[in-house]
């Protein structure tokens, strides 16, 4: 584990230090980012103050589910990034370089270039979000807690449907398209998953379980949600990642290394 | 001409090549889509009227996003920057061909065939969520509404072609067209009709070429618009239109000088 650490902790600083090399691109990305971010939030406050509720949410749940969004994707591309390059390694045969090494090389194609603009974003997004829980009618300690638990399984149900993904690349040599329609998908959850419709919430809630990783830990924190769905909810985030290794195991044996 | 068509023909052909490629990109269009669509008809679940739209045209406008998207901010013009970047720009140089009128022989077939998917996507999610609609049937507003979509269309692949060929100095213009895809998003009203922000920033943005990319055609279908709009937002997107196709030919031939064919 410890190994592991070290690892990390060296690919991310090599990582960091690319940064310093397109220093006018990742500042450009940065605006971009934050630019989105303030006009989305924005957008949300001016509608949400004309109508008072969204789907029955007021207008601090609905910010709420808007930064649980914001800090869960910045979160998965801070630690994932790497498969957004995961392409690069199949089609030019290096992948076949990371299998002989010894490090498991789902964990060096996951965690191999944590990302510095999201990082950075991180610590902003947490203040946000401390700053709106603050202001809720209701939440409690346990509330807390339980927000924070299905936080992390969030981010384990991402870390599976990026571990899916690159188990298709192996086959397909595909990543873009699968990871944006991911990204797409769980856009959807920047709102309260009610206000979708049939069949779209089932797809949203059983399918990429955009509620689960989003909407639910947010009625979590006012204890609107029970025990047994917060189990659930669980459940969902550790099936995933235990489907999502088999289906990568069984990626890897159909790997012919045709580009090496 | 005919190498033209042929271009155009080869391009269609693209499409059944990386059918899937194309597949995915209208999935994600229509996913941001239903997205809007939704979070509209959730604000318009107690009301049929909020910030001067009636429920029928705020929903009209979200799903005519779909044929926007299709037909408007559709290009693969940005594919010049990796020719400068390649160097594989060099080929088309040496070609009896105008480099240009090659990209937008592309782009128009392109175009041919995201309309047609947008309109067939478009049938199928009125089919399935059956939303209460308004149907423009003044010739008026539809004819203005199609010769403020082409002018949209024109304006994205100008401000794209713009940001592309900065790539004859800055190596990497993906940030700008990243930041530019952001802009646009929100300043053309992506989301929403423009003239529900407040007056002043709404006055400002009617200066704004990304008005007219999304929100002015929209507008125009939606009807209603006072005559002395139509022809100022007319006119302030022609006046885009071409001090943009000027820059573009500034960029070209300053561009050109100092183009070294590196990568090649």
């Amino acid at each position: 584990m410890n190994k592991y650490l070290k690892i990390w902790l060296l690919i991310s600083r090599n990582s960091f230090e690319t940064f310093a090399h397109y220093r006018f691109g990742a500042l450009v990305f940065f605006i971009g980012k934050i630019a989105r971010f303030l006009f989305f939030l924005l957008f949300i406050i001016f509608l949400t103050a004309k109508v008072k509720f969204l789907s029955g949410y007021n207008i601090w749940q609905v910010l709420l589910i808007y930064m649980t969004f914001n800090f869960i994707d910045a979160s998965t591309q801070m630690l994932f990034r790497e498969v957004y390059r995961f392409k690069q390694h199949i089609i030019t045969g290096n992948f076949d370089l990371l299998l002989v090494k010894p490090v498991n090389v789902l964990f060096r194609l996951l965690l191999g270039g944590t990302d510095l603009l999201d990082f950075i974003t991180l610590l902003p997004f947490i203040i946000i979000l401390v700053f709106i829980i603050s202001k809720l009618q209701y939440f409690s300690l346990l509330g807390i807690l339980t927000y924070i638990i299905l936080i992390i399984n969030s981010l384990v149900i991402a870390a599976s449907f990026h571990i899916f993904v690159m188990a298709l690349a192996v086959i397909t040599t595909d990543v873009d398209n699968a990871i944006m329609i991911y990204r797409e998908v769980t856009g959807m959850g920047k709102f309260p998953i009610e206000i979708y419709k049939e069949p779209i919430r089932s797809f949203i809630t059983f399918i990429i379980p955009v509620g689960v990783m989003m909407t639910i830990p947010v009625k979590a924190i006012s204890g609107l949600v029970s025990p047994p769905l917060i189990s659930g909810c669980i459940f969902v985030g550790g099936l995933l990642l235990f489907i999502s290794i088999k289906v990568w195991k069984e990626a890897l044996k159909r790997y012919t290394s045709a580009s090496s | 001409m005919k190498k033209y068509f042929r271009i155009f023909q080869n391009t269609l052909l693209e499409h059944e090549a990386f059918k899937i490629n194309f597949l995915f990109w209208r999935i994600r269009v229509v996913i941001t889509m239903l997205m809007t669509y939704f979070l509209w008809t959730s604000v318009y679940a107690d009301s049929t009227r909020l910030f001067n739209y009636p429920k029928e045209k705020i929903l009209t406008y979200s799903l005519l996003l779909v044929f926007i998207h299709g037909f408007v901010l559709s290009t693969r013009i940005f594919l010049i920057d990796e020719e400068i970047n390649m160097g594989s720009l060099s080929k088309y140089l040496i070609r009896p061909i105008n480099y240009f009128a090659f990209h937008i022989t592309k782009d128009a077939a392109d175009k041919i065939v995201g309309l047609g998917f947008s309109l067939i996507e478009l049938s199928v999610l009125i089919i399935l969520l059956q939303p209460v609609l308004y149907i423009q049937t003044g010739i008026f507003w539809i004819t203005i509404f199609y010769i403020s979509i082409v002018i949209a269309a024109i304006l994205y692949l100008e401000i794209i072609t713009i940001i592309s060929l900065l790539t004859f100095w800055i190596h990497d213009t993906w940030p700008l067209r990243f930041l530019a895809v952001i802009l646009i998003s929100f300043l053309a009203g992506s989301y929403f009709p423009l003239d529900i922000l407040p007056r002043k920033l709404f006055e400002i943005l009617i200066y704004s070429p990304f008005t007219y990319l999304v929100f002015f055609p929209l507008k125009l279908y939606l009807g209603d618009v006072p005559q002395s709009i139509i022809i100022q937002g007319i006119t302030v997107s022609i006046v885009y239109l071409l001090l943009f196709l000027g820059f573009i030919l500034f960029l070209w031939k300053r561009g050109l000088r100092s183009y070294g064919a590196e990568g090649q």
